[in-house]
């Protein structure tokens, strides 16, 4: 599978901050990011870069293999940040906006009829829909457009846990139907976990992880043992993720290489929110260095 | 595109329709008097004559006291020495006079037309772009397969057609409401009239219209964009007119004839509306430091010029700030 976005030490410096920080790496084709961090990681400026409204200082990014720009646009479907809508326009005149602005691909009548199909009246102005609707039609404008890859921008951060459910199931039919690449941003990821098949952590502008969510579950693991003196090796552990102490154990999550086979530690299963938890706790790798003065 | 200009400037569009009426109502409640004194006085037949006389016999002043108008202690002026044409264009300066005093208050309307192209510039340039990124719209239109340069000479291309068109039936209805108080006032250059009619007007209009559209790409808010819009417009407007316009053309002298020669009271006639930078008094004449009426013209098309050239420089400007403007 060729990649549908590639970043090549991409970094974004504001005045003050680095909002990328020479990231680097490849999303496969025809899969779901969750692209999960918390507020200021990078994710705005990440999509923004995507689509050419946020220009890179330093690196490149390509998207459908061709460089972020007018010929690239036309095959992305992006909803930004709050979902912008001219709010004086009718559903109905934003997907003729759509058609107008686009080319022939734009399926005005697969929107109207999407909308309908979620109830939405087509001449209703959008300052008068729903929050969950203002999404919902969102969404509809970025899908009608038939993109190869979708970015959408914490589509779910002001919708309601019904309006949510309704979004993803829209997203999930839309992706079903026809193949796409779909990035997602949020900052909590148990809201994307359902839809997702690829996580990508981004933290203080830099990619912590990014993986199918199947292997990194499948890989990571959390131990609970014995307090430390020394930071442990433990056979079978590729990568400590981050470490936390209890009254009278450590845990640690782990990123495997093997089998764990050390009777010393008790071994579980972690969910993706641990995985996500784990890689932004990560920024003090081992905080094992403090057991030493905490113990004595 | 174009659709979506459409969509987004129709309501402009009908309240600048709506201006229209209202001033085309203003225009022709107030004009009809105006023309019809103006035709009964009998000056279109001949103000065109007696516009060219450098002086004029002064009607209203006494025989034997030449210069600038003697004490009137007889009752009628003794008219018979002067030949027909010198009586007539006497008679038509008087009566031009008079309709000026009548209706030179109409320079108090001229000036609120000085600002209307400021208004093309706050209401319709500033909020072109401005409004887009306040709103946040800027990140839905310009990820669009349309591109964002495309947007931008679509949008400022069909939008500067509009108020163009607007100001030529603008232009048009003031011209005609303004031509007699104009011609009577021997004025022309004047601030108030050469400001206000003629091409001067499309190129004000032009520069205001863009200059809003640049303001409001570059701040990225409506209100400082309109506020500088007003600021600029006015600055330069005034930059322009009182130290660049008396250069644009070098200054000529004219003479006026030895007044004393012609045995009754006269006057400098102004009538013709060339722009008198100075007068010297040389050897009993006057001197006169113009710039000719004939170069009315050549004026209005070198301001206008200066102020598209302004406007082709923001354009410029607004697109370079448009392709770079990113978060």
């Amino acid at each position: 599978m060729s990649p549908a976005l590639v970043a090549d030490r991409l970094t974004k410096r504001y005045r003050r901050t680095v909002a990328l920080d020479r990231c680097s790496f490849a999303i496969p084709e025809r899969t779901i990011v969750a692209l999960v961090g918390p507020n200021g990681a990078g994710k705005s400026t990440l999509l923004g870069c995507a689509t050419g409204l946020v220009r890179p200082t330093e690196g490149t990014v390509s998207v459908l293999g061709a460089p972020v720009g007018d010929r690239a646009l036309p095959r992305v479907g992006f909803v930004a940040q709050d979902a912008p809508l001219y709010r004086n326009f009718t559903a109905d005149e934003l997907l003729t906006m759509g058609a107008k602005l686009n080319g022939d691909e734009f399926d005005g009548a697969f929107g109207r009829a999407r909308l309908e199909e979620v109830g939405i009246p087509l001449d209703r102005r959008v300052d008068r829909l729903s929050g969950g609707q203002h999404a919902q039609v969102a969404l509809c404008l970025a899908l009608a457009k038939r993109p190869e890859l979708l970015l959408l921008d914490e589509p779910l951060a002001s919708l309601d846990p019904l309006a949510r459910r309704e979004f993803l199931s829209a997203l999930m039919d839309a992706a079903a139907e026809r193949p796409m690449t779909v990035i997602l941003s949020s900052h909590l990821v148990a809201d994307l976990e359902r839809v997702c098949d690829q996580l990508m952590v981004l933290r203080s502008g830099q990619v912590k992880v990014l993986g199918a969510t199947d292997d990194l579950q499948a890989t990571h693991k959390l131990l609970v043992g014995p307090p430390q003196r020394r930071r442990p090796r433990i056979a079978g552990v590729g990568q400590i993720v981050s470490a936390s102490k209890a009254e009278r154990q450590i845990q640690l999550l782990v990123r495997t290489s093997g089998d764990i086979v050390d009777p010393a530690w008790d071994q579980f299963d972690v969910s993706l929110e641990d995985i996500v938890l784990g890689y932004l706790a990560a920024d003090r790798p081992i905080e094992l260095l403090d057991l030493e003065e905490a113990d004595a | 595109m174009t659709w979506l200009v459409w969509r987004q400037h129709r309501q402009q569009l009908l309240f600048a329709l709506a201006a229209l009426v209202a001033l085309a109502a203003f225009f022709v409640g107030t004009g009809r008097p105006i023309h019809d004194r103006f035709e009964r006085a009998g000056l279109p037949d001949c103000l065109p004559e007696a516009m060219q006389a450098p002086v004029v016999v002064d009607l209203g002043a006494a025989p034997g006291s030449p210069g600038q108008g003697g004490v009137d202690d007889a009752s009628e002026p003794d008219t018979s020495e002067l030949d027909g044409a010198m009586l007539a264009n006497g008679r038509c300066v008087q009566e031009a006079r008079e309709f000026f005093g009548d209706y030179q208050n109409v320079i108090f309307a001229g000036l609120l037309l000085l600002v209307l192209p400021m208004l093309a510039g706050m209401f319709w340039g500033a909020p072109l772009v401005a409004r887009e990124l306040e709103d946040g719209t800027y990140r839905l239109v310009w990820t669009q397969g349309v591109s964002r340069m495309r947007w931008a000479t679509t949008k400022i291309g069909l939008v500067s057609l509009a108020v163009l068109v607007i100001t030529a039936i603008y232009a048009g209805m003031l011209t005609w409401w303004i031509t007699p108080v104009i011609q009577t006032s021997g004025q022309r250059f004047a601030y108030i009239f050469f400001d206000i009619h003629g091409i001067v007007v499309f190129g004000y209009v032009l520069f205001a219209l863009v200059l809003g559209v640049f303001a409001g790409a570059v701040t990225g808010r409506l209100l400082p964009a309109m506020a500088t819009t007003v600021v600029g417009f006015l600055g330069v407007r005034l930059v322009v007119m009182l130290a660049a316009r008396n250069h644009y053309r070098p200054t000529e002298t004219r003479s006026l004839p030895d007044l004393a020669a012609i045995g009754h009271p006269t006057m400098r006639n102004d009538l013709n509306g060339d722009w008198i930078v100075a007068t010297h008094a040389r050897a009993g004449t006057e001197v006169l430091t113009v710039h000719p009426i004939g170069q009315f013209w050549a004026f209005q098309a070198i301001e206008t010029a200066i102020f598209i050239a302004l406007a082709i420089a923001l354009l410029a400007g607004t697109m370079y700030w448009i392709r770079r403007r990113v978060d």
